[in-house]
Order: structure tokens, then sequence, then C-alpha cells
């Protein structure tokens, strides 16, 4: 490997097509040059630089431009402004020398910790859930993607990007902790309007916990192939003032809503052990926090402009750049299940958020209720069934979303029952899952 | 000018759009002359819109537009575009209270790659521009008319360029210092 073949993988965007052994003679290469070191970092820098999508009226714009001509266009006030500033919000909140927990529940989720705010509402999605009308005669027989029809899709929202609230400077004078239970509402686009607070401990915690959310990023819900607006979206999030050591390289955001997972529902043994691997696989290239949303946002802002070719570059790029922990490779291959959805690629959609689930940080209904989709899309209901029951095993509290449930339901409908396939999936069906 | 030519034109140009804004918003770092950018390559492209019909790649076509009109009004300018960011930024901030969009557009780890970037000379800039937005070195080459041994070699002196202009910046902000 030498300064050309840098130079050459670097033209062809080809670092994550790369064998294992070239890899490791690029590495090599690269830690010895300083040259392609800076190469590769400014290439990495660049792809990761988010760039706004085009306006919404710019052709309008651009066809009034042509009528006036040759007067030139009034420049546009700056407006419009939608790029997340997720670094900037890290770096602010890991400066505050205190640690904030927040933890998503999505409204169906266990309760445990909010269970007199009302909080578990169910949003208007249960009526829009079910627009899946083929009812094929084969319950079990799998059929090739062409059979299936975009129109049969449905895929759940997803958290693509959270930014970390700021700790208000009047709490942590007065020492407080408490918590904000926010709802919003997940636009088709997948960013958070109408943000605001339901419940809190404290009103001094409301409006930094409404200003997080409100930059928060989801892959859209994708309902009957076209992306929708979700209701009622609850989010807790936790203040707490219990000083972590501070925060090395890449403090793990992620970490934090692993330990608020535990601690806010019954202590689980899988999210301990989650704990114990991902600290011992910590590897050559982790990849810091906010560098990891900054790729992120990048791809969000891609694939919400439609460019999903770009997105899934942005995805390619960053994995093939960085070792992920597993709650980041949690949540870059549920991008990719929901890239390859909007491409009508089932077959790597599945294999994508299989790749999703097989993770231990694997906590979210919504990963699993759209690998259950897809398998029922493609008629292959066994499985889809398989995935709920596992989804529902390591529930810790045994209760799964309304969407799994009504997706359990329509099983049953079809005669795809607990019996009728091997019911008993361990706790580590998922990894062994994994191909 | 027809109203049938106006539709027909926007018919043709829709597609484009949003690319043409992607890569006008890496050459130019911001919104306004972005869009600036794209309306001028759309005036020059509605010009030639018989040509533009019969194109089979319009893109690459409106590409080669944009990376002209991009170097050479660098070049008339005979400064930076980028200068008149940094301007409007000036204003932004001056004004009393700057809102969260504001804030959100300027994030400093962004307005400081943007800094690096805006030193490097236009023709390196709108190479690397058109290269991340995923232009494959072919493209580029019909682009650009440039061989491909000149075209690899810029691109990689581009990049390294960026590197060290990125690694003197981060020196020198050490409060935001990224450690990636």
């Amino acid at each position: 490997m030498n300064c050309t073949d840098v130079a050459a993988i670097l033209d062809e965007h080809a670092l994550s097509r790369l064998s294992a052994a070239d890899r490791c003679a690029l590495d090599e290469h690269v830690t010895k040059c300083e040259p392609c070191a800076l190469a590769w970092h400014a290439q990495s820098v660049l792809l990761a630089l988010p760039v706004p999508a085009a306006p919404a009226d710019l052709l309008d714009r651009v066809l009034r431009a042509l009528s006036s001509r040759p007067a030139h266009a009034p420049r546009r006030a700056r407006t419009r402004a939608v790029l997340v500033s997720a670094l900037l919000a890290a770096g602010a909140a890991l400066a505050a020398i205190t640690a904030v927990k927040l933890y998503e529940r999505a409204n169906e989720q266990p309760a445990s910790a909010t269970s007199n705010s009302g909080g578990a509402r169910e949003s208007a999605q249960t009526s829009a859930a079910s627009t899946q009308s083929s009812a094929p005669a084969a319950p079990t027989a799998s059929r090739p993607d062409s059979a299936v029809a975009i129109d049969d899709v449905d895929t759940e929202y997803f958290m693509a990007l959270r930014v970390p609230p700021d700790y208000p400077p009047d709490a942590i004078e007065r020492k407080l902790e408490g918590d904000v239970t926010v709802e919003y509402t997940i636009d088709e686009r997948g960013a958070v309007k109408n943000a605001r607070a339901v419940r809190s401990t404290d009103p001094v915690f409301e409006a930094s916990a409404i200003a997080s959310v409100s930059q928060w990023k989801y892959l859209p819900r994708v309902r009957a192939g076209k992306r929708v607006a979700v209701d009622g979206v609850q989010t807790v999030m936790r203040f707490q003032l219990t000083m972590p050591p501070p925060p090395p390289v890449g403090a793990k955001r992620d970490d934090s809503v692993r330990q608020s997972e535990a601690e806010s529902t019954a202590p689980s043994q899988d999210a301990k052990s989650a704990e114990d691997t991902s600290a011992a696989q910590r590897s050559a290239h982790p990849v810091d926090f906010a560098t990891f949303e900054r790729w992120m946002t990048n791809a969000w802002q891609r694939s919400a402009a439609d460019d999903l070719r770009g997105a899934e570059l942005v995805l390619d790029e960053l994995r093939a750049t960085y070792d992920l922990d597993d709650s980041q490779s949690n949540r870059v291959w549920t991008f990719y299940g929901y890239i390859y959805t909007r491409y009508a690629d089932y077959g790597r959609a599945i294999d994508a958020y299989e790749k999703a689930v097989a993770t231990k940080t694997a906590f979210w209904s919504e990963q699993w209720t759209s690998l259950a989709s897809l398998y029922f899309a493609r008629h292959q209901y066994d499985k889809a069934l398989e995935t709920l029951l596992t989804y529902k095993q390591r529930s810790s509290s045994g209760r799964i979303s309304s969407e799994a449930t009504a997706m359990i339901e329509k099983l049953r409908a079809l005669g795809v029952t607990e019996d009728s396939v091997d019911g008993g999936p361990g706790p580590h069906v998922a990894e062994s899952r994994e191909r | 000018m027809s109203q049938a030519e106006h539709a027909e034109f926007a018919r043709l140009i829709a597609p484009h759009l949003d690319a043409l804004f992607r890569a006008a918003y890496r050459l130019t770092g911001n919104r306004a002359d972005a869009e600036d950018l794209v309306q001028d390559i759309c005036v020059r492209a509605y010009a030639n819109l018989e040509t533009l019909e019969e194109l089979e790649r319009p893109k690459a076509w409106l590409m080669k537009i944009q990376y002209r009109v991009f170097v050479d009004a660098a070049r008339r300018r005979g400064r930076s575009p980028l200068r008149a960011t940094a301007d409007d930024l000036d204003t932004t901030c001056a004004s009393a209270d700057p809102g969260l969009e504001d804030i959100a557009e300027g994030s400093l780890a962004e307005r400081r790659i943007l800094d690096a970037w805006a030193l490097l000379d236009k023709e390196q800039r709108a190479l690397l521009a058109l290269h991340v937005e995923g232009y494959t070195l072919a493209e580029l080459q019909s682009t650009t008319d440039l061989s491909t041994d000149v075209l690899k070699a810029r691109l990689y002196r581009a990049r390294v360029r960026l590197g060290k202009l990125l690694a003197t910046e981060r020196a020198a902000t050490p409060l935001m210092e990224s450690k990636a």
C-alpha cells in the first residue's frame, strides 16, 4: 500500500469495499505517512459536514428569477436554517460538569418511571397501523422481492440523532435533579415538531428539555410506502447531578442511555452484560460522540432530502472509518434498514434490521416491528412471528408495543400462532441469528 | 419567453435542483450564496434550453456550468466568495437577538471547517466539493477538462492541504477540540 493506492481509495470512495487485509495495510500506511493521514482526515471531515436540503420553493424562485431577467434576483434573507448543530450542543453538554441522563421511551414501552403521568399514552398511531391488506393464501411461502409492492411495507420511526440537553444553570445552583416528560410530533421528514412538556418534577428543566428534543431527528415512520408523521411520541429526560468520571474522548451518551434503561426498568441482565462487552470491545478506531453524531446528522440530512444513495455512502464510510460500539452499530444498521426499505430492496433491509436487533442494545420496539413488517410483507410469516416473540422475550417487562401486538393478531388471523412456530427462542437467539 | 418554455424548463431542471444546491452549498459554504449560484446556473441553462432538451445526461452539463460559474466568478471578484459568508455572519451576529437558526448555522465546529475550507483555493474547493458529492473521476474529468493524472494529483493535494488547515485550526481552538 502506497500513497497512490490511498489516493485511489479516497478517489473512488472505496474504503467500505476494502478487504480486511487491504484495510490493515491501509491503516498501517496511514499511521506512518503524514500526508495520507491528513488527506484521509480531510475527506472524513468533508463527508461528515452536514449540507442543508435545498429550500422547498427553490424552483419557484428560480423561475421567478428567470421571468425578471436581467435583474438579479434579490438575495434572500437568511432563513430556513435547518442545520442541526449536534456537535455544538454536544460540546456544550459535555462542558457542563453534570451528567444528563436521558432515555427515550416510546409511548408504548414499560412506564415504570412515569406511570403516574398518564405517560404511556397511546398516540393516534394504532388506527393508521394496519394498512397492509394483502392477505395471501400460503402463509409460510417466501416470495421474491418482486412480489412485494412498495405499498405493502411499513416501517417504524426510529431515532437517528439525539442532542443532549444543557443542564439549566439554575438547577445546578440549587443542586436540583429531576425529569421531564416531553411529548412531540415526528413529522414526515423525521424532524421533531410541537415539543411540549407534559410533566416535570420542576419547571426549571422544561425549557432545556424541549430545546434539546426539538433538535432530535428521526427516520420517519413509513406507512404503505409513504412517510407519515407520528403524533404523541413521549420521551422522559432525566437530569441528574451525579458527577460521572470526566468524559473521556467520546463520552458515550448511549452508555448513559443504557444505564438509564437498566435503572428505570427492572435490573436486566442483558443491559448489564451489554455494558461489559461493549467496554471490552472498544477497539482500535473508536469514534467519539460528537463525531459520530456529526456523521449521523449528515446521513439524516441526505436521507431527508431523498438522497438515499448519499446517506448510504455516508454510513458506509462511517462504518469503514471507525469501529462502532454496540449501540452505534445498532443505530447505523437501523438506518441502513430504513434506506433499503425505501429503495424497496427488502432483502438487504431485512439483513440490516437483523444486524440491528442482533446488537445487545436493541431495546427499541421500533426496529423489531420494522423487521417483522418486512418479513410480513414478504409473506415470511413465521419469521415475522419469530421476530416479534424474540422482541417480547427481550423486553424486560414482557410487554410489547401496540404495533407488535396488532401484528401478532394479524398473524393469528392468518393461522400463524406461537404454536405453529418454535416459540421458545432463548434470550440469545438474536445473536445466533446473525449471519 | 413563453409559458411553455417555462414549463419545459421547470420539468427539465427540477430533478437536478437538489444536487445543484448541495454542490453549490459545498462550493460557497452558505445557503444564500448557494441559492444565488443555483439561480445563476439556471439563468445560463435557460438561455441554452435547446441544448438542455437534447442532452442525455443533463446533470453533467449542469455541473460543468456550475463549476465554470463558480471558478470564474471567484476569479472575477478577485476574492473568495466565502468572504461574503463572513460578512453575512457578522451582520447576523450584529442583530440583537440571533435566532436559534442562526446559532445552528454558525455551529462552531462547522464554522471551523468552513473557515479552513475558505482558505483552499477555489479550484481545490470545487474539485473536493464535487467529488464528495459523489461524482466519479470520469464525471469530474469531463467537468474540469483535466487529464486523469492531473485530476488525481490535484484531488490528493487539495485533501492534504485541507487536512493541514484543519489541523492548524484545531490547534488554534483547543476549546472545541475533537480528538477523532
